[in-house]
């Protein structure tokens, strides 16, 4: 007995701690929580917690992509050609708060993104479908009236964007929400999927200071940081677990007890921001975490995979919702740019047109080595991309050619460019990448080795930049090539095609695509809902992006999870932030 | 006359002298010359002992063949040798990698100190660092000690109210929390080496100058001063002949253990992501590779031993040795041992 | 003594003035563009620049920024910090305790055992034992910090398994965090260990402690190192003094001379280094907060730092000078009180 006790107190004594209990969840990871307002989180780290605490109309069947299933609406229709929603809400859920949930919250939470749409929020895809603008009332008015508009007219304007508001979305009693779209959006659905398209207590956000949902107060609401704002750092949604706290860096959620649904085996959750990858391994292996992020293969392979007592969760067929590329900008600006060296094909620079000859792109194209990327980098174990569209995207051929290493074919095409002058000038140009992204600089310097090694006239300069100095480069468009890459928002393949493919998209626009036919597949695929039709007019953009290559996707690393081994129920759903809800796991 | 000149007291002979004996005795500062003498001869012959492994691009500004290079880089006769040594391209602290595999690789034959993650080879990496930590640790303390000279010792001749202007000043300075501001520095303005260097050197000054302050005040009451007043000396030749000489002293021995932990700072910098570009030749860069890599497998948790123990060994060694050199050069000059 | 005291204190202001000047001054070599690194974490959001710099009036000229946090800040508003995802001054207040209470249990065994060590190294000098304190000296302080701490915590946290990472271990920080939603618990000074015994938790108290011994032991490994050093040196500039031989002579014992008169005296330098190495730690030590995980102000303004947070930056910056200040004057107070031969007009 005395043995025992003693036994008990040394050990207390010197921190041995039994692992977590079997109804406790404890993840530790290294993104911090940027804000839990479901209308202006746009990062993983918070729609990680959101997509936990609060809930949207559908939601992903598991880990299906393409399979959906009714959350907090039972049934849809889509009416008048694709300009009309009209979801049929769940009776009798209740929020954290105990207020019963109705059209009238539903109505307030959709309202709500539109009515503030700040700069740095997501808000901009919802109303690009439903009022029309991507930006917010005041940001609108701006560009259409600018700076100083007369008064009335501003008034005027803002009349109207409230009236397209208030008609976009609509209640028929308690249970009936009807989206009224600017014009037809076969993507919609999609993005009602997104985290921040949930359903937020209204009642109770309004009793706390949020905008009080009527005209009344929303010229003040319009763009407003959020983070100020109640939502930042409380919560009452509809899911299966409620905010216990958030200190800024940890959150600690448990069950809730008036869920709608099964009720979830796990009771308790930490999630824990841990940013030495050292530090989080060894929680690991003593249990002290459940799950913990790792940032790469190589540390997973060598470090991790044998723990005893851990699993590693792996397929094939996973693949990350996100595309990367290397961008042949074919417009730097030609003024006060340091990247363009000379600005002349004199051997001392690139001119401002280098990418526009085809030729020069074909031939850095073929300098990725995509296969030494994936050895190398993700140790075998990485996804090749045939577009810059995710493989389990609808749309995506991967029966396209993808662009591998050929110093053949790098040289033919040299040799073809600006006329056979840019063999003999040789040039010199500078790759930038975001310091830190140890991927990104791999590419750069692969890139630097495969084509210098073909004229001693070519020099390329990799540098690495701050993330401040970067996207600077990027907004005022000086990189004459880059490497980014692309998360995607919603899962509809317009999110990626439209974003890199089109002469308006973000990266289109930023290395001067302007090639009416891709353009036209692009739009026309964005009004027609056909899927199959849909598809086929995304192989085409894949074609032709092949055939003219304004950018070239780069291999991507093939996901994993990392659990303790007693964690069951784990799969991988790259459009959920977190890959997998905390309500579907449960521990032995 | 003649007895006069005979009785003109003879200058000591420095290798004669008290101080040198002193030195020469101490078995520890012996040690400490040695090892600074071992890094200085490292960082000179940096060229010729990595000939057989430098990077495409450097032998490239060199104007050599990969095949040629061990040849010439080890003859001094050859014009390339001298211009390698004293003069080398930038792109030569460019550390070369061998493959891009992020997971180290233990010494072997080619590479005797084994390849840190992301293939960079650690041999190299640490011959040009040395040369990176003279060059950062003279420059730096140099400069702080330009600027805490001048300012610390205006402050203290003229005194009054330039002396407290220059003095609040400092206090400013001073009151900067250090590393942050480092740090918004590099951010703001580059994160070449010369822009960690200048940073460093702004952060450092005041320590400087106010020693040097202190120091002259206390000279200053000196009676010998007075004496050398006395017998009509001027303000100028007084302060430059017999104060400034007394009061620097101490500030000598600071910078030279300085030099040591100018080293520490960048290597601190590196962790938060400022230092010198990844892959620069930099102690601190490559215990930085090491850092997800201190703990291996389990069951063989020292497997990537050779990615920080190599550069740790090589900083500690550094330090120890200016360390060992500062404290022997101090204890040699005190006259009450 | 007073009017001393009194016209250091009256230059706090000025120093504050020019340190914040100086640091607004520095964002202005950054374009806008630049400046928006803080706001802009992700691609998406780089896509919406133009939008992020309009909110948040990235582009208004020098003056006006300045001025505008001046007022701000005049009323007890130092904005919001993006990095802390909360008000400057909450920030403070949560993550001031955080530092402050590794501080304060790594800074007492740290002066103890380096004071000790010192006089020790210094009484026989050039004996083994002084060679090997100034050796182990020199090692622990020039091992780059990161590489004790990993060390650290693989062995002792991971092999031995013995205290922890953080403040606390998991289930006690959901069950506090349970109870403090519902008042069970209140976080009266922020030091947990503190709070433990205020909440009548001793559980709660020995924890922490648990989980500090780890961090203060690297800090004082490392820190502690420089200590020794100067002790040392102090020390020995003492015991070369001539009242040193004098009192040995007139026979008082070895002991008495050292311990008793030469040690006190060795202490003056050490009061300066030590006060500014204890504001040093207050300030948060990065590299130690980073790996252990506690989130204090290092971890925070070197984020800041690195993402350009301006109110973050600002705050800290002036929160240091206060403490940097405030620990000079009474250092230099202290400085008077020990030594008679210093006297300020």
């Amino acid at each position: 007995m005395k043995k025992g006790l003693l036994a008990g107190i040394l050990i207390s004594a010197l921190g041995l701690a039994l692992a977590t209990p079997k109804d406790t969840f404890v993840h530790m990871t290294f993104g911090e929580v940027d804000t839990l307002d479901p209308a202006q989180a746009y990062d993983t780290a918070s729609n990680y917690i959101i997509e936990n605490v609060y809930e949207t109309l559908y939601t992903y069947k598991k880990d299906s992509l393409t399979e959906y299933e009714p959350l907090l609406a039972t049934s849809y229709e889509i009416k008048d050609g694709g300009k009309t929603y009209v979801f049929h809400l769940r009776k009798g859920v209740k929020f954290h708060s105990g207020n019963a949930m109705t059209c009238k919250d539903a109505e307030y939470s959709f309202e709500r993104v539109l009515v503030t749409n700040p700069g740095d929020s997501w808000g901009w895809f919802l109303a690009e479908s439903l009022v029309g603008y991507d930006v917010n009332a005041k940001a609108a008015a701006e560009e259409k009236l600018g700076k100083n508009p007369d008064p009335k007219k501003l008034k005027a304007f803002l009349d109207d964007y409230w009236k397209k508001i208030d008609a976009s979305v609509e209640c028929d009693g308690l249970y009936t929400l009807t989206f009224h779209l600017a014009k037809p959006d076969p993507t919609f659905f999609a993005k009602l999927l997104y985290a921040g398209a949930a359903i937020v207590d209204s009642k109770w956000a309004i009793a706390h200071g949020e905008w009080s949902g009527t005209k009344k107060d929303w010229e003040a609401w319009i763009g407003k940081d959020l983070r100020q704002g109640y939502l930042h750092n409380h919560m009452s949604g509809t899911g299966p677990y409620k905010l216990v706290k958030w200190d800024g860096k940890d959150v600690v959620a448990e069950a809730f007890d008036g869920y709608w649904g099964k009720k979830p085996k796990i009771k308790k959750v930490l999630v824990q921001v841990v940013n030495e990858e050292p530090t989080r391994i060894e929680a690991l292996k003593r249990g002290d975490a459940d799950r913990i992020a790792v940032t790469s293969r190589a540390v997973l392979e060598s470090q991790v995979r044998n723990i005893p007592g851990v699993k590693v969760w792996e397929n094939k067929n996973w693949a990350p919702a996100a595309a990367g590329a290397v961008f042949f900008n074919q417009a730097p600006a030609a003024k006060d740019n340091p990247y363009l060296g000379s600005g002349k094909l004199d051997g001392q620079g690139v001119p401002p047109d280098f990418f526009k000859d085809e030729h020069v792109r074909k031939a850095f194209a073929y300098a990725i080595d995509q296969d030494a990327i994936i050895d190398e980098l993700y140790l075998g174990k990485g996804v090749k991309l045939t577009m810059a569209l995710p493989p389990s995207f609808l749309g995506y051929d991967p029966k396209l050619p993808i662009y591998s290493y050929d110093p053949d074919k790098m040289e033919a095409h040299f040799k073809k460019a600006f006329g056979g002058k840019l063999w003999n000038t040789g040039f010199e140009i500078t790759i930038l990448y975001n310091e830190g992204n140890r991927v990104r600089q791999t590419i750069a310097e692969m890139f630097k080795a495969n084509i210098e090694e073909i004229n001693p006239k070519f020099k390329v300069k990799v540098q690495g930049v701050q993330w401040p100095d970067f996207i600077r480069a990027v907004s005022k468009r000086q990189l004459p090539v880059f490497i980014l890459g692309w998360g995607a928002d919603y899962a509809d393949p317009d999110n990626f095609i439209y974003t890199f493919y089109h002469s308006r998209g973000y990266y289109g626009n930023k290395i001067g695509i302007k090639d009416q036919e891709m353009d036209r597949l692009i739009e026309e695929a964005r009004t027609i809902t056909d899927a199959k039709k849909r598809a086929e007019l995304y192989h085409q953009v894949g074609k032709r992006a092949y055939e003219t290559a304004p950018l070239v996707p780069y291999p991507l690393p093939s996901p994993f999870i990392v659990t303790r081994n007693n964690v069951t129920g784990v799969y991988y759903n790259p459009m959920l932030s977190g890959t997998f809800l905390w309500k579907d796991i449960e521990k032995k | 006359m003649a007895e006069l000149a005979a009785m003109k007291p003879q200058r000591e002979s420095f290798w004669r002298s008290r101080v040198w004996k002193r030195f020469r005795r101490n078995p520890l500062a012996l040690v400490g010359t040695a090892i600074v003498i071992f890094y200085v001869l490292v960082a000179i012959f940096a060229p010729a002992l990595t000939a057989d492994r430098m990077g495409r691009n450097c032998l490239r500004d060199l104007g050599l063949k990969r095949t040629e290079a061990a040849r010439v880089l080890r003859n001094p006769l050859h014009p390339v040798f001298w211009r390698a040594t004293v003069a080398p391209p930038k792109s030569c602290y460019r550390i070369p990698r061998k493959g891009y595999s992020p997971v180290p690789k233990p010494p072997s034959k080619k590479y005797p100190l084994g390849l840190a993650g992301g293939g960079y080879d650690i041999y190299y990496g640490l011959v040009w660092g040395t040369r990176t930590a003279f060059y950062v640790g003279i420059l730096v303390v140099g400069i702080a000690l330009l600027i805490g000279i001048l300012i610390g010792g205006a402050s203290g001749y003229i005194g009054g109210w330039v002396d407290n202007l220059l003095m609040r000043f400092t206090d400013v300075i001073y009151a900067f929390p250090g590393l942050v501001l480092v740090m918004v520095v590099v951010t703001i303005f580059g994160r070449s080496l010369t822009t960690i260097m200048l940073a460093i050197a702004v952060v450092g000054w005041p320590t400087y100058a106010r020693m040097l302050r202190g120091n002259i005040l206390k000279t200053k009451a000196q009676d010998y001063v007075d004496a050398a007043r006395a017998l009509g000396a001027g303000g100028l030749r007084i302060f430059f002949k017999h104060v400034l000489p007394n009061s620097i002293g101490p500030l000598i021995i600071l910078a030279s253990l300085d030099i040591g932990s100018i080293v520490l700072s960048v290597a601190a910098l590196s962790f938060l992501g400022l230092g010198p570009g990844i892959g620069f030749a930099d102690w601190g860069q490559m215990v930085n590779f090491a850092r997800g890599w201190i703990v291996g497998p389990p069951g063989e948790p020292l497997k990537y031993w050779y990615t920080w123990v190599w550069p740790s060994l090589m900083i500690a060694l550094f330090v120890l040795g200016w360390n060992l050199l500062g404290d022997a050069v101090r204890d040699a000059l005190d006259p009450r041992s | 003594m007073l009017t001393f005291t009194v016209r250091r204190l009256l230059q706090l202001p000025l120093v504050l003035f020019a340190v914040s000047l100086i640091i607004v001054g520095m964002m202005q070599f950054l374009p806008p563009s630049a400046r928006a690194a803080a706001f802009v974490k992700s691609e998406q959001q780089l896509a919406h620049i133009d939008e992020i710099i309009k909110q948040y009036h990235l582009d208004a000229p020098f003056y006006v920024q300045y001025w505008t946090w001046v007022q701000n800040a005049l009323h007890g508003n130092f904005g919001f910090s993006r990095v802390a995802k909360k008000p400057v001054l909450e920030a403070f207040a949560e993550k001031l305790p955080v530092s402050a209470e590794l501080a304060f249990y790594a800074f007492l065994p740290m002066l103890i055992v380096s004071i000790w060590l010192g006089t020790l190294a210094a009484i026989y000098r050039d004996k083994l034992i002084d060679q090997i304190v100034r050796v182990l000296a020199v090692l622990f302080w020039s091992i780059p910090t990161f590489v004790l701490g990993i060390a650290l915590v693989a062995v002792v946290y991971g092999y031995l398994r013995l205290f922890g990472i953080g403040r606390l271990p998991s289930d006690l920080i959901i069950e506090l965090a349970q109870a403090s939603a519902v008042g069970k618990f209140h976080y009266y000074t922020g030091f947990l260990t503190l709070d433990g015994l205020l909440n009548g938790r001793l559980d709660v108290t020995w924890a922490a402690l648990k989980h500090l011994v780890l961090p203060a032991l690297t800090l004082i490994l490392v820190q502690g190192a420089q200590l020794v050093r100067v002790m040392r040196s102090s020390m020995l500039d003492e015991l070369g003094k001539d009242y040193v031989r004098t009192a040995r002579a007139k026979g008082l014992p070895d002991r008495v001379v050292y311990y008793k008169h030469a040690r006190r005296n060795a202490l003056i330098p050490i009061i300066t280094l030590a006060g500014l190495m204890f504001a040093f730690m207050i300030n948060g030590v990065v590299i130690t907060e980073t790996i252990f995980n506690l989130p204090g102000l290092g971890q925070w303004a070197a984020l800041a730092a690195v993402q350009l947070d301006q109110p973050a930056i600002l705050g800290f910056a002036l929160l240091t000078a206060v403490i940097v200040t405030t620990a000079n004057i009474v250092v230099d107070l202290l400085y008077a009180l020990v030594d008679p031969r210093i006297r300020y007009e």
